[in-house]
């Protein structure tokens, strides 16, 4: 057996109809006697949330709210403080058989705190203490745990079981099936449109942000292409610039040699023109050095002292001043809404959440303080000092000048040359700009190309926009890869690109295997699966008609599981009756239970809440010699006409030797009349179980 | 469970055996498949809470790559 287990005691403390009731229970048959409404469908509804670890609240949230019937509404509180009264709670106290067949002692315990609402579970483990929730075996876990369908079979009320029966489809039965067999969790895992292959395969498919696994797997693997060429085109081309410019270089040397040597004649003009080159050249390099220098500062916000950064400095300032820590925004507003208390300590009110919602209004969303924050980046790692911008600019302003004051003196030394060297000098500057021009293209290109510089590849736009500010991440639709439109050029970044295309393409190339992994798994568990439920089925079947024709009905009818109707009746000419009688179809129950048993490899204690409902006598007799004693234990909740129906139809199944008799009821209530209250008590197998109250009418 | 566990082993193995003679998985992968979708029956039914996604993933994967990449099985 998987599961074996036999219930001790139940312990129910301010709960419903009851103050402070425990029941021992035996092995065998135990049969509770009590009136109705004394609370026999609490103690049915206990232990099944008990079983199934489902609170048995009234919200569907784990909170038993504010209906008042969950406390025990007695007048007779004597034995407890009010403090006693804050909490109801159940105690359910199983012994439980391990795997090695020994039995172990359990306690579960399901409570009500009434001030804070709660209803939570609390688990007594055998030589590990006290833990909370519901820690049940594994065994006991993996047969009832949130398996309501399954603990209806063993734990149920006789007249709602023929209810069930009557309107079960075969979705249910199928459902009980696969919770008594364990396969639940199996059938969810292959679920084809929301089982956990499919949502585990989908969950990679959104973190790659991709629709479907074969578009994406083939634009990344082509994309990855596209980038090895670039950067194997690119890395020919810095060569091929490179050596061209240098040829570029040597020629424009060469005639700028030839130019030198063209002298005037004039030793003393040729020596101050020297001078004055020389001159120039410094000034043209220190232009090009203050225009870098420029260039960056410019490219820092904190210098540009354009409106916007004026106004976000302000309002950063204002939010210093009113303590607000840096970083405070609509966010931090709109969580704290969301709280039971300020941050204060206050507790908050409606008013006050209207106020803050209002408030928060004037402050900055997330994306405005992202900016902020990025600026005072920026501002914290400027090397450049405002200032800066204005004196680099007087400083270029001036070097413009002196170049000009320079070129004037040259201009004017030139003409003191003979014409005929004038004119060949003026040849070759023309064929050495033209020459510049072109190593300045070149050596632009080279830069864009080689730069590693990532202010520098931002500021020229190199990265095509593919680099974003974290610096890291790349715009897969911007570098050029889908079209080769102006493709980025810069290797530095088409390395960058490469190397996060070679990750897609290798987690594409995981969820390719995940999905076709996926689906075989789907098709060999899944017919698997199917099969074996078929032969349980089968199985169950068979048991559950044997039981069935053991039980002596007013109908002849044989019963089947049917895959879309669930139970239904045939009668002898193979015909499908739509239903059978109340006392049939709970027979048919009890048939089903016995099926189920031994399909689940279970052994449970039955129990059922007026089992004889709707039965006649014959019937009666039929199912207590059939179905009560096939369960090591039993437990029968019963009022007095059903105890005076089994009294009659078969004595020996209340007597001391078959049976623990069990009477709850009210301590000072007089055995006639309407129900009363006052504290429960309880008594076993006195004499009074057979007297106790028999409604108006019935009594002999 | 223990005995719905055995008859589920030999039914994976049968269906096993009958993907080979369709295609879908080589003859020498046969073992390995068979082992892996014992794993992830025998895992999903012994645990409280079932297989661990990070868990099953894994395992997919590597049935993944002894399958046929491609075969539109199941369709």
């Amino acid at each position: 057996m998987s599961l074996k287990f036999s219930i001790k005691s139940l312990h129910i403390i301010n709960l419903r109809e009851m103050e402070d009731v425990k029941i021992d229970f035996q092995k065998g048959n135990n049969f509770i006697l009590m009136r109705n409404g004394y609370g026999k469908t609490t103690i049915l509804e206990i232990i099944k949330s008990m079983y199934t670890g489902k609170l048995l609240c009234d919200n569907g949230e784990g909170i038993w709210g504010p209906n008042k019937e969950a406390k025990y509404g007695g007048s007779e509180l004597d034995s407890y403080s009010d403090d006693d009264l804050s909490e109801s709670s159940a105690e359910l106290e199983m012994e439980i058989y391990n795997e090695q067949g020994g039995a172990e002692t359990w306690k579960l315990w399901q409570r009500w705190d009434h001030e804070s609402g709660e209803n939570y579970f609390q688990t007594m483990i055998p030589g590990k203490g006290h833990e909370e929730g519901w820690k049940l075996p594994l065994n006991f876990s993996n047969k009832l745990k949130d398996n309501e369908a399954f603990a209806d079979v063993f734990a149920f009320d006789a007249e709602e079981a023929v209810k069930m029966i009557r309107k079960q489809k075969g979705d249910e039965i199928r459902n009980a099936f696969r919770e008594i067999t364990s396969t639940t969790r199996l059938f969810d895992l292959i679920k084809e449109n929301d089982g956990q292959i499919v949502k585990v395969f989908y969950k990679d498919l959104d973190k790659l942000n991709l629709s479907e696994v074969d578009t994406g797997a083939k634009n990344y693997s082509s994309w990855l292409h596209k980038v090895d060429k670039l950067i194997l085109e690119n890395e020919a081309w810095s060569k091929k610039l490179t050596s061209k410019k240098d040829e570029n270089q040597r020629i424009h040397d060469e005639k700028k040699k030839k130019w030198d040597n063209l002298g005037s004649g004039d030793v003393e003009a040729k020596e101050t023109e020297k001078e004055l080159v020389k001159e120039e050249d410094e000034l043209l390099n220190e232009l090009k050095d203050k225009t870098i220098e420029l260039l960056i500062s410019l490219g820092n916000p904190g210098n540009l002292q354009v409106k916007q950064w004026k106004k976000t400095y302000e309002m950063h300032n204002v939010m210093f001043e009113a303590k607000i820590p840096e970083g405070v925004g609509k966010p931090f507003f709109q969580d704290l809404c969301n709280k039971h208390e300020c941050v204060c300590g206050e507790l908050m009110t409606d008013s006050m959440r209207e106020y803050i919602r209002k408030t928060a209004e004037n402050y900055l969303g997330r994306d405005e303080l992202d900016l902020i924050k990025n600026m005072q980046r920026e501002i914290r790692e400027n090397k450049n000092p405002q200032e800066d911008i204005f004196e680099l600019g007087e400083s270029i302003s001036q070097i413009k000048k002196d170049l000009k004051v320079n070129a004037r003196k040259l201009r004017a030394i030139r003409k003191k040359f003979n014409p005929k060297i004038q004119q060949e000098r003026g040849i070759l500057e023309e064929e050495m700009r033209k020459l510049r021009d072109e190593i300045e293209k070149q050596n632009t290109k080279l830069e864009e190309i080689i730069s590693t510089d990532p202010n520098k590849i931002r500021a020229n736009n190199w990265d095509k926009g593919c680099i974003k500010d974290t610096g890291t991440l790349f715009s897969i639709s911007k570098w050029g890869g889908k079209n080769n439109k102006n493709p980025v050029d810069n290797l530095y970044t088409l390395r960058r690109i490469q190397k996060t295309l070679k990750q897609k393409v290798s987690t594409t190339e995981e969820l390719m295997h995940l999905e076709t992994g996926g689906r075989v798994i789907q098709l060999i568990l899944g017919i698997a699966a199917e099969n074996v439920m078929e032969e349980v089925k089968k199985d169950t079947q068979r048991v559950m008609s044997e039981s069935f024709h053991d039980v002596p009905i007013v109908e002849d009818y044989d019963i089947k599981l049917d895959d879309e109707r669930g139970i239904i009746f045939i009668n002898r000419r193979k015909e499908i009756q739509k239903k059978g009688s109340v006392g049939t179809t709970l027979v048919a129950a009890y048939s089903l239970i016995n099926g189920m048993k031994q399909s689940g490899e279970v052994e449970i204690p039955l129990i059922v809440d007026s089992p004889t409902a709707g039965l006649d006598n014959t019937s009666t007799q039929g199912v207590v010699e059939t179905f009560w004693n096939q369960s090591e234990q039993a437990i029968f909740i019963i009022e007095s006409g059903e105890r005076d129906k089994i009294s009659l139809q078969v004595p020996d199944a209340l007597s001391d030797e078959k049976s623990e008799r069990i009477l709850i009821r009210r301590k000072d209530e007089k055995s006639t009349g309407a129900n009363q209250k006052g504290k429960m008590i309880k008594s076993y197998n006195s004499e009074e179980f057979f007297t106790y109250y028999t409604p108006k009418g019935k009594r002999e | 469970m223990d005995d719905i566990k055995k008859e589920l082993k030999k039914e994976i193995e049968h269906t096993c055996k009958g993907l080979v003679q369709t295609g879908y998985i080589e003859t020498e992968n046969i073992e390995e498949m068979i082992k892996l979708a014992n794993y992830l029956m025998s895992e999903t039914m012994s645990s409280a809470y079932g297989i661990e996604d990070s868990d099953l993933r894994d395992t997919l994967i590597r049935v993944g790559k002894i399958a046929k990449i491609g075969t539109e099985v199941g369709q």
